[in-house]
């Protein structure tokens, strides 16, 4: 069964792990001893059920109502499985939010309908950085709505969000608004009739349409294929697009080597090669390429670039697995969690494209001058 | 319980394999002669050639069970793997916690050292239990074995930590994604050997395997794979319940792997 990865998204407190959980528990996706551990802690907890603590298994995250780290739990739908991605909302949080969102295919928003709660600065954070990581498609859950079943209160939000997307701009395929109650279930998989006005579909049935819906490959890409290493006589890879051609030339890049693919063993994308001539010692992280103009080479690169703290004007960023030495002129005023348009220079060429065009070829990891994690790039 | 795609998850499995070994120098396998690292050594298989080209380590305690033993022996020469066995001992006052944790951890600390292992492949899954939900396909161990789960590393795209601190070790995760039902159907596809307590004699089978001190059979007639396929679409009982080191008391899991447990 094909699985889909979807990201929660939202600030902390909007009730993300809550929402999983109890999708788990309607759709009986979790054992029995699961749910009744969760139930038994939360009593402790002076708690009647407390359904986030299914994914919230760390101590410290059930003492202080938090999520710290991302989780997944897999749940099924007809036909298709969802793997719901849980992410810590807090903003010091950001690089275990990364880690889950980046798996993301679609993205689930929760926002709080309470008073003093709703959109914040992190809520329009994570939709940025989870749209900049390739997540197009949107489905925003106005939550909480058991404390006031308001129409008013939910449109009020709707409007807001309409504005805020309309002004991100960026690819976004979809965009659902629902609302509900993480805690009651209301929206989930149904409706009770304390939702008359609402004319939409629950939750799960968005979700599924938006599976259904089948992603464009660009056909017009030649052979990729990004080296990982030998082992005995052979080298290992990923084919990132087209298909192997057996005794056919490839261009080992970025030394623009030609090379000989004389065998090949498949499973799935990876795959083991017979490659004659190559020098073996070096090849972690470069890649084969049938035709050398579907990437580029060079030592710049343009980018839309996300920093957790303010950059250095020294750094390091990880690309195909290899860390480069980089450096950005950057002169407006410095700050944490920055948004930044502009481009970096390696101390060595490599080959890469947009990641419009190829998405793995089109994206970096940043680390900082003391190789601690910074934030992350997108090539345009 | 969702049945997943064998072959895209073999084939994320096989990647992870072959990114801890251009990144690491001194790779070993753990082995309980359970169904789940049972099932690396072939998935090792398929990634490396039709070879398990790393040490096997078996911890044992000497309290594992007969079968265990025989199955132990009889796959290493099978698979012609170069099997290392850590002696772990046990204690007089045996209980599921200092039992598994000072004493299999002890056992391990003392291989690692030995053979200055950089990198372990460990079996576990997310669906085992919450708190291995929380777990990273690379993941970083100090020297004292401890798993600071509170600052994690980043796991981007396909992007793994490879950068361990001195004298520690990363845990490599390839089977993070499986589902329990999914290992079976891996088992049935590929005909891979599996350890005979699994399967059904008199009425009872064990779902999860421990050793003889701390593992509970259950009720069951399960007596091929078909049967336990059959048997797991049913049922709604978590896979180790029958593993009385999981119960002892609360947090035993976040506390166990905290402090370098498996």
């Amino acid at each position: 069964m094909k699985v889909v990865n979807i990201s929660l998204l939202g600030n902390k407190d909007a009730g993300k792990s809550t929402l999983i959980g109890k999708i788990a528990i309607l759709t009986n996706s979790i054992s029995e001893a699961r749910v009744k551990e969760a139930k038994n802690e939360s009593e402790k907890f002076g708690k009647e059920f407390e359904p986030a603590f299914i994914l919230d298994a760390f101590k410290e995250e059930r003492e202080n109502g938090l999520t710290i780290d991302t989780t997944s739990v897999k749940v099924q739908y007809k036909n298709v499985g969802f793997q719901f991605i849980d992410v810590p909302g807090h903003q010091y949080l950001i690089k275990n939010m990364l880690t889950g969102a980046s798996k993301g295919e679609i993205g689930i928003v929760v926002v709080s309908s309470k008073r003093g709660e709703g959109i914040t600065s992190q809520t329009k954070r994570h939709v940025i950085l989870a749209n900049m990581l390739g997540i197009n498609k949107f489905i925003i859950f106005i939550n909480k709505m058991d404390l006031n079943y308001s129409e008013n209160e939910y449109n009020k939000i709707v409007k807001k969000l309409n504005k805020f997307f309309s002004k991100i701009n960026n690819e976004i395929k979809s965009i659902y608004f629902i609302p509900g109650s993480a805690l009651t279930g209301d929206g989930i998989l149904k409706y009770s009739n304390k939702f008359n006005w609402y004319n939409g579909k629950p939750l799960i049935k968005y979700l599924y349409s938006l599976t259904k819906q089948n992603e464009k490959i660009d056909k017009n890409i030649s052979n990729i294929i990004f080296l990982q290493g030998s082992f005995e006589d052979k080298v290992f890879g990923k084919i990132i697009s087209g298909n192997i051609k057996k005794n056919k030339i490839y261009y080992l890049m970025p030394e623009d080597k030609k090379v000989l693919i004389k065998s090949y063993k498949k499973n799935g994308n990876s795959v083991s090669l017979k490659i004659n001539k190559l020098d073996k010692a070096n090849i972690n992280g470069k890649i084969l390429i049938e035709n050398k103009n579907d990437v580029i080479l060079s030592d710049k690169i343009k980018a839309k670039m996300f920093f957790i703290k303010k950059p250095d004007k020294y750094f390091y960023i990880y690309f195909l697995g290899k860390k480069y030495e980089a450096s950005l002129n950057y002169k407006e005023n410095k700050k944490n969690f920055v948004f930044i348009n502009g481009i970096i220079k390696l101390k060595e060429k490599i080959t890469y494209q947009s990641f419009k065009k190829i998405k793995e070829f089109g994206r970096f990891v940043i680390y900082d001058k003391n190789s601690k994690f910074n934030g992350f790039g997108i090539i345009k | 319980m969702i049945e997943q795609n064998l072959k895209e998850l073999e084939e994320k499995s096989i990647y992870i394999l072959r990114e801890a070994n251009a990144k690491f120098k001194n790779i070993a396998v753990l082995w309980s002669m359970g169904k789940d690292s049972t099932a690396m050594l072939y998935l090792i298989r398929k990634a490396f050639l039709g070879k398990v080209p790393f040490p096997v380590i078996h911890i044992d305690n000497s309290i594992d069970f007969p079968e265990s033993y025989k199955f132990r022996e009889e796959l290493t020469k099978k698979l012609h793997l170069n099997l290392i066995v850590a002696k772990s001992d046990i204690k007089p006052e045996i209980s599921g916690f200092s039992c598994c944790g000072a004493n299999k951890t002890e056992a391990l600390k003392k291989v690692l050292k030995e053979y200055e292992f950089d990198a372990l492949i460990v079996s576990i899954r997310r669906d085992e239990h919450a708190v291995r939900s929380k777990e990273r396909y690379f993941s970083i161990r100090d020297k004292n074995f401890k798993w600071d789960y509170k600052n994690q590393p980043v796991e981007l795209w396909y992007n793994y930590s490879s950068d361990i601190e001195n004298d520690g070790h990363v845990r490599i995760h390839p089977l993070l994604d499986w589902n329990e039902i999914d290992v079976w159907n891996y088992a049935k596809k590929e005909h891979i050997p599996i350890n005979p307590l699994y399967f059904s004699k008199n009425g009872y089978r064990y779902r999860s395997l421990g050793c003889t001190h701390c593992t509970v059979p259950i009720k069951s007639n399960a007596k091929t794979i078909n049967d336990i396929i059959k048997e797991l679409k049913t049922t709604n009982i978590e896979e180790r319940s029958g593993r009385e080191q999981d119960k002892e008391k609360e947090y035993v899991m976040q506390r166990l792997r905290a402090l370098g447990y498996l």
